[in-house]
């Protein structure tokens, strides 16, 4: 019996445990491979559809085409059967908002990082920094919500009092709230940029005699500013992806123009009204769908590896 | 030359100005949109807050035997019971339009409740019971104040006599509005009055069971495998570029995964919480890795160095000794990730789960909806009572969302004292 | 362990021997100064006067107060919220503490260089340029160009960088980088420069070139050293000062400092005893 509990230097483990070992080494393996066949899915349940759309529609009609209306026939001899799937309507009513929101956020989301990174102390940070993150995490029906509600209606009635014609489903509404939606992730990221500038040029500025905001505008920000593109990058990308805001604020309807107080729809809206209905896979109304979720995803995955690269490599310079 | 550093001269009092002025420009921003923070919660809050009441109305109900049959109470016409009781109270309508208005200020709802009375209290058949309805949105509206009397004398939808009936049921304290249980009981409804929000809360539970359940052990055995296994490995790094990216994909992308995968591939029941879950799994596997990994990486060394140096292998040291260590951060985190699938809507309206739902859902694979596209249906609804209703049901979903990451902070501020 | 320090202070003897020393104005006069950092005291009633256009270094072991005392006198300390000061520090003849002073025109009055190489991420020129571009010291393109060129000049930087002043300030070796820094301080013409520890982070080669630039200009300017090095500050200055947990425990010109010391201290010091 003594021999059984002697410790032996060579590998004398019970097969049952070297099973039970490769069991879980096969888990994690296959856990960790989760992600990366969720990318191919996305990819996958995206390509095929969109390719059996571009059968139907030519891909530089869906590219380059002026005007959207995706209606197809209910019966084949209806007149018009065919609808048109130019999504350039689409393409810049998601930059139009996409930009009125940049516009909100960066000078709005940059100021509050130069603030909490120079100027706040470590209580006024701490307070500030969490509160500013609950607008990050208040879902977006919620904005949505009041951007049709609350700021829709305000916008439409000042606007009224001007003379101005505003449309009940502005951009400008979705835009602005989006805007807000945002700020926190340009303040978050750029408060880290701004962090990681070394003290040193801090100091370097302070001692020949410059001001806090001098040193901000003139050493802090140029040192920073590949690492707030970064961050700008991102919080656009996200803006262009966001759907809850524009369905409830935008609206559907497919102009082309690049006036904020008209309405206009986005790729993600569009999206969502295409799906949500009944669905047909072989008529080109439903799988069009499909191909403006592969032009969103190809686009945000540009920018976010774009942004990434930057992020990383301002990091790398400054550590 | 001498001094010069005291003489403010004006050169120096601009660049003061300038420097404050930066200063309140930070500031500045910070407040707007902190205040707008405010401004959208406190006024969705103040909408939300009537709904927590509902009115309710009484009049004389003549339970006879000629309407109720005692063997078969179940079978009358309660309906008929309503209006003619509703008639009675107002003896001198006689025009058939305001009859159909009188009617109208009873929810439709009160037949069913006086169904429900009867066949619990057969002894009351035969006698004349003054009971209380719930009242029509229109009224509610009204009454609670939400809309004024204009110029011709109309509330919203009610006209002028209407809201002189209700003024007469005002004056003999037959209406009053009492906390509003429906909402936190009931299903959703076509009538704003009985719409509640049980069965969208009911499939958001089921939702975030699923999704909890497969996000959870997959994103921590991932983290666990990339960071403890494979770091600075090629394949660790081609799975890391992976998941950030992942983390960045705009949340309807999942729902077209979700939509032709799951629903048209895998033939997964349409609407059913299960392929919410499984779709709100995948959105929130990355926040879980890039938590979890951030976690492990946070368990010192020397634990490992310790385990490894008693002759544990790698995989024992990392179960019984890392994990549990790193355990209350991978929850942190997964906490974190499922509040952001919460609130989550658009990649649900994609797998269909934004159809109306009036029954609590029983399974994971019943139609069901969750609280946030109940909002989004809700906001949609041409209704203005569904107005304070939507808001109501905004603030119940903020509500759990705080308490979620309420939870998160208190995990985390305990894990760090441990530490 | 006996030989090297006989040899160390017969070495220092002779450097100090070399030194000019004659009698000035002083500059810089602190009376009663005490620093605390979050309540803890740093320094203790330091008084002392700067002789103007000579150099003064500061010498004690890492933690005695003597860098903390160098960034009082253009109050870089301000910058840092937890640290508090009292006492009275006069630069000219003005109490920088007081009210009415322009902190931001102080420390044009009272340049610094700083111990680590920090020139911004800009060009060569820009570096120089800064300080005059923020103080609006010229308005007109050749005048600035002009005073570049001098500042660069005076640094003994100008020959190694003239062709190639469009180029990156943080591409050039650590020396020139500490070198370009002295020039982009006193492009802004102050009168005093501190300097704190400006070599510890070079070679020996560029060491002995900003020391003989050190020389050179305190011609013109008062310069104010903290070193680790008593040898290098028995190369640079004129006068000494000996600071040791926070007290100033010897100060006079630099040969008595370090031939013949009042102090035990100080004389344990330069004998390598303790730092």
């Amino acid at each position: 019996m003594i021999s059984s509990s002697e410790i032996s230097l060579t590998r004398k483990t019970s097969t049952g445990k070297m099973l039970s070992e490769g069991a879980v080494y096969f888990v994690l393996i296959a856990s960790s491979l989760v992600a990366v066949g969720v990318t191919i899915g996305i990819v996958m349940s995206m390509l095929f559809e969109a390719v059996q759309f571009f059968n139907l529609v030519p891909i530089q009609d869906f590219l380059f085409g002026l005007e959207w209306s995706p209606q197809t026939a209910i019966r084949s001899d209806q007149v018009g059967s065919s609808g048109s799937f130019g999504a350039v309507p689409l393409i810049t009513g998601t930059l139009l908002i996409s930009t009125i929101a940049m516009l909100v956020a960066t000078p709005l989301g940059l100021a509050s990082a130069i603030y909490l990174a120079e100027y706040a102390g470590p209580r006024q940070r701490n307070i500030i920094k969490p509160i500013l993150e609950i607008l990050a995490g208040i879902p977006t029906v919620v904005y949505g919500f009041f951007a049709a509600l609350v700021i829709a209606p305000f916008i439409r009635t000042t606007g009224g009092s001007f003379g101005l014609e505003i449309a009940s489903e502005s951009a400008l509404a979705a835009g602005l709230v989006m805007g807000i939606m945002i700020v926190p992730l340009i303040s978050s990221l750029s408060d880290d940029v701004i962090n990681a500038v070394p003290q040193e040029l801090r100091d370097a500025s302070f001692g020949l005699g410059a001001t806090h905001s001098e040193t901000i505008k003139k050493v802090i920000l140029p040192a920073a500013i590949s690492g707030i593109a970064g961050s700008l990058l991102l919080a656009a990308s996200t803006a262009i992806g966001e759907t809850m805001i524009v369905v409830m604020a935008a609206g559907l309807a497919a102009n082309l123009t690049a006036n904020p107080l008209e309405a206009v729809t986005t790729v993600t809206a569009q999206i969502v009204a295409l799906l949500t209905g009944d669905q047909e896979f072989d008529s080109a109304k439903t799988l069009s769908a499909f191909a403006l979720g592969l032009l969103l995803f190809v686009v945000t995955l540009i920018l976010n590896i774009i942004a990434q690269k930057i992020v990383k490599h301002y990091r790398e310079q400054y550590d | 030359m001498t001094n010069s550093f005291v003489m403010r001269s004006s050169k120096s009092r601009k660049r003061h100005a300038a420097e404050m002025r930066f200063q309140w420009m930070g500031r500045i921003a910070i407040i707007i949109a902190i205040g707008f923070l405010v401004f959208m919660v406190g006024s969705i809050a103040m909408m939300g807050a009537g709904a927590l009441k509902q009115t309710h109305i009484a009049f004389d109900v003549d339970l006879s035997h000629n309407e109720i049959d005692p063997a078969f109470p179940e079978k009358a016409d309660y309906d008929a019971i309503i209006k003619a009781s509703l008639r009675k109270a107002f003896p001198d309508i006689t025009d058939r339009r305001e009859k159909r208005e009188l009617y109208r200020l009873v929810s439709a709802e009160a037949s069913f409740s006086l169904k429900n009375f009867v066949v619990n209290n057969p002894a009351h058949i035969g006698q004349t019971h003054k009971l209380w309805f719930i009242a029509s949105d229109d009224v509610d509206l009204f009454f609670k104040g939400n809309i004024t009397i204009d110029e011709k004398g109309n509330a919203g939808r009610l006209n002028a006599q209407e809201v002189a009936w209700v003024r007469i049921f005002e004056r003999n304290q037959n209406i009053e509005t009492r906390f509003n249980t429906r909402f936190f009981t009931a299903g959703d409804s076509r009538e704003p009055e009985l719409a509640g929000i049980l069965s969208s809360l009911t499939g958001t539970a089921f939702t975030l069971l699923i999704t909890f359940l497969i996000a959870f052990p997959i994103g921590i055995f991932s983290a666990i495998f990339l960071e403890e296994f494979i770091p600075q490995s090629r394949w660790g790094d081609i799975i890391e570029v992976n998941i950030t990216n992942l983390a960045a994909v705009p949340s309807i992308v999942f729902g077209i995964l979700g939509l032709t995968i799951f629903l048209n591939t895998f033939g997964m029941p349409r609407s059913s919480p299960l392929v919410g879950g499984l779709v709100l799994a995948l959105m929130t596997l990355p926040t879980i890795i890039i938590a979890s990994r951030a976690a492990l990486r946070s368990v010192s060394p020397s634990i490992r160095e310790a385990a490894l140096g008693v002759g544990a292998t790698q995989i024992q040291t990392v179960f019984h000794h890392v994990v549990p260590l790193a355990l209350p951060g991978m929850l942190t985190g997964a906490i974190v990730g499922m509040a952001r699938a919460l609130g989550e809507t658009a990649p649900l309206l994609m797998i269909g789960m934004v159809a109306f739902i009036v029954d609590v859902p029983n399974s994971i694979l019943a139609p069901a909806t969750a609280l946030p596209v109940q909002i989004f249906l809700w906001a949609d609804s041409p209704e203005r009572a569904f107005l304070e209703k939507t808001s109501a049901a905004i603030i119940v979903l903020l509500v759990f969302l705080v308490l979620m990451n309420l939870i998160a902070i208190i995990l985390r501020s305990k894990h760090r004292q441990r530490f | 362990m006996n030989m090297t320090v006989q040899i160390r202070t017969a070495e220092i003897q002779d450097m100090v021997e070399n030194a000019i020393l004659a009698p000035s104005a002083s500059i810089v006069s602190a009376k009663n100064v005490n620093v605390y950092y979050a309540g803890k005291q740093a320094l203790k009633n330091i008084s002392l006067d700067v002789a103007k256009n000579r150099v003064t270094s500061f010498i004690g072991p890492s933690g005695c107060g003597k860098t903390t005392f160098l960034k009082c006198i253009n109050r870089m300390n301000d910058l840092i919220d937890i640290c508090r000061v009292e006492g009275n520090i006069e630069v000219d003849g003005q109490d920088i503490y007081s009210p009415e002073v322009d902190v931001v025109a102080l420390r044009a009055h009272v340049g610094m260089v700083f111990q680590k190489p920090n020139p911004f991420p800009k060009s060569i020129f820009e570096n120089v340029a800064y300080g005059m571009r923020i103080h609006g010291l010229t308005n007109n393109k050749s005048e600035l160009a002009d005073r570049v060129e001098l500042s660069l000049r005076k640094a003994a930087l100008w020959d190694e960088v003239k062709d190639r002043l469009e180029q990156p300030g943080t591409g050039l070796s650590g020396g020139q980088q500490q070198r370009l820094c002295i020039a982009r301080a006193i492009a802004v013409e102050p009168r005093i420069v501190l300097m704190d520890e400006p070599a510890s982070a070079l070679d020996p080669i560029a060491t002995a070139k900003i020391e003989e630039l050190i020389g050179d200009l305190s011609t013109n300017y008062t310069i104010i050293i903290v070193t680790h090095s008593m040898q290098q500050a028995a190369r640079v200055s004129q006068f000494t000062a000996f600071f040791h947990m926070g007290e100033l425990v010897e100060y006079g010109n630099t040969k008595t400092t370090f031939t013949s010391p009042n102090d035990e201290r100080t004389q344990n010091y330069i004998t390598g005893k303790i730092g």
